[in-house]
């Protein structure tokens, strides 16, 4: 089976035949010993440390469509480097360009999304309800603002309400792991422990629905509820904010509560906190692990990866703008 | 209307026979097959075969008209001119129509193209068996091309075909693609 590689540590990566070679190079230049990943094994490339690496092979990594995302020095998602569209397809396209110049198709699907990733929130707030946590008032919040996304009259309000929605769920997150405050949400740099959780693990889950995407024949740069060009990838963003309470937000809170990650784990500087090396590579562990976890499909009455249920999103967004099937968002229902 | 020249392939027909809206979804680019296993199984039986047969090169790339919006494209892999035998390989014969239809659509190609009276053989290398198909008569010939017609009017309407429901959707690479939805909470 394919698997996602992380290259934490900086190194030289070149082609050898059908293998890739990974020499790492220590801060004296030394170099260690080679790994070699042979190129049907990859899924896809993380690069955290600084990577030497020709055109040659970014050809050869094109050509087997391998995506390569780069991390900087603050574990901060920087980019991706993708390969030629390689199913793209004319008809889904213009489906896809209608639905998104249609204000009013447009404003529908992105309610749609905006109703997957609140009942994800909301499934995570009750599951910790159910073990004590004092969460009924921002549930009841949560909900009211919900109802409301019913009268937005435009994209601008619908994002608006979708921002205090996350705001109040991400406030909870200190009652529902111990140690850890939350205070506000911040981003470039994060300032505290949960911050600095979330945005690693948000940006995974950028980058997984963005290789999603990449199979199948979505245009990844044209979105609903994100304004397409707020990054690159606008829809990755769009399908991120429906699986990020079932992918990341669990995943920090069985860490966090397993105590497999603890304050030592984090850094504090000047410019903010990161997680150190060794609990990167300890969340990207974890984070492989959720999305290799099975699920029964309730309709396709087979098990399938937490991963796969976000290609099957993609599915639903084809058959919506070609007409064949309303969508409808995935609700987490465990 | 003035449609553009629709293309029209061996692919087209086997899948109007397996299944119209895995036709439909295929001609419009939505393809699945880069990642079904049974596919690429399909794929081993026909190299494999094909490296046994060790005489030159015997592809044949043939193009003919059906109408004035539809042109048919088709490749022959294996092609014999002093017997005017086609050959074709198959993993399985569970839709033995549907290559049999395939098989015609290379006839009546190598007709337009001057070469008539062609028979074709599949074969079954897993099953050890072959299929033969006697050359194109007036009543094939007609009951292709009506199929042909038929098969350019289904694709060049808007709407996809309903799903099939049958038990071959379990096996079939769009299964994902075509049933997935939301259960109700
Ligand atoms: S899953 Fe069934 S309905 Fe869908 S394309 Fe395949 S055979 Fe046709």
């Amino acid at each position: 089976m394919k698997k996602s590689y992380y290259l934490f540590n900086p190194g030289r990566l070149s082609r050898q035949n059908n293998t890739l070679k990974f020499v790492p190079i220590d801060e004296e230049g030394k170099e260690g010993q080679a790994r070699y990943l042979p190129v049907e094994s990859i899924k896809e490339l993380y690069v955290f440390g600084s990577l030497d690496a020709n055109s040659a092979l970014y050809n050869f990594l094109g050509q087997q469509g391998i995506v390569v995302h780069f991390f900087n020095y603050y574990e901060y998602y920087t980019g991706s480097f993708m390969p030629r569209d390689y199913l793209l397809a004319g008809k889904v396209q213009i489906a896809q360009t209608k639905t998104y110049l249609s204000a009013n198709k447009r404003l529908a699907l992105a309610r749609r999304l905006i109703e997957g990733a609140t009942h994800n929130m909301l499934k995570n707030l009750r599951y910790y309800v159910g073990r004590g946590a004092p969460l009924q008032n921002p549930i009841t919040q949560i909900e009211a603002l919900w109802q409301s996304t019913a009268t937005a009259p435009d994209i601008e309000t619908l994002m608006g309400i979708e921002g205090n929605i996350r705001q109040t769920y991400y406030e909870c997150f200190e009652h529902i792991v111990s140690d850890f405050a939350f205070e506000k949400r911040s981003k470039r740099p994060p300032e505290n422990e949960l911050n600095t959780l979330i945005s690693f693990g948000n940006m995974l889950c950028y980058t997984l629905c963005l290789r999603q995407i990449f199979h199948t024949q979505l245009n990844p740069t044209i979105s609903f509820l994100h304004e397409p060009g707020m990054r690159r990838y606008s829809l990755a963003l769009d399908l991120a904010e429906v699986f990020k309470p079932l992918l990341v937000d669990r995943t920090i809170f069985s860490m966090l509560n397993k105590k497999i990650l603890q304050a030592s784990d984090f850094r504090t500087e000047l410019r903010g906190c990161t997680l150190r090396p060794a609990a990167a590579k300890k969340f990207v562990t974890h984070w492989e692990e959720r999305l290799q976890t099975t699920i029964q499909h309730r309709t396709l009455k087979r098990k399938v990866s937490y991963e796969h249920l976000v290609r099957l999103e993609c599915y639903k967004l084809i058959k919506h703008v070609l007409e064949i099937q309303d969508y409808k968002p995935f609700k987490a229902w465990w | 209307m003035l449609y553009p020249l629709m293309h029209l392939t061996a692919t087209h027909i086997n899948y109007y026979y397996l299944c119209r809206r895995k036709l439909w979804l295929f001609h419009h680019g939505i393809h699945m097959e880069h990642n079904s296993d049974l596919v690429h199984a399909g794929k081993l039986v026909e190299e494999y075969s094909y490296a046994r047969r060790s005489e030159c090169n015997r592809q044949l790339a043939l193009r003919a008209r059906l109408d004035a919006h539809t042109q048919l494209l088709g490749v022959i892999d294996y092609f014999d001119p002093e017997a005017r035998l086609i050959h074709e390989t198959k993993k399985s014969n569970r839709k033995e129509e549907a290559h049999i239809a395939q098989m015609r659509f290379y006839q009546l190609l190598l007709k337009e193209n001057g070469i008539e009276d062609c028979r074709g053989i599949i074969e079954y290398p897993l099953l050890r068996s072959s299929t033969e198909v006697p050359p194109l008569d007036a009543t094939t010939e007609a009951q292709l091309r009506q199929e042909l017609h038929t098969m350019a009017q289904m694709l060049r309407q808007a709407h996809c075909p309903p799903l099939l429901q049958t038990r071959w959707c379990r096996q079939c690479a769009y299964y994902d693609y075509c049933y997935i939805d939301e259960a109700e909470n």
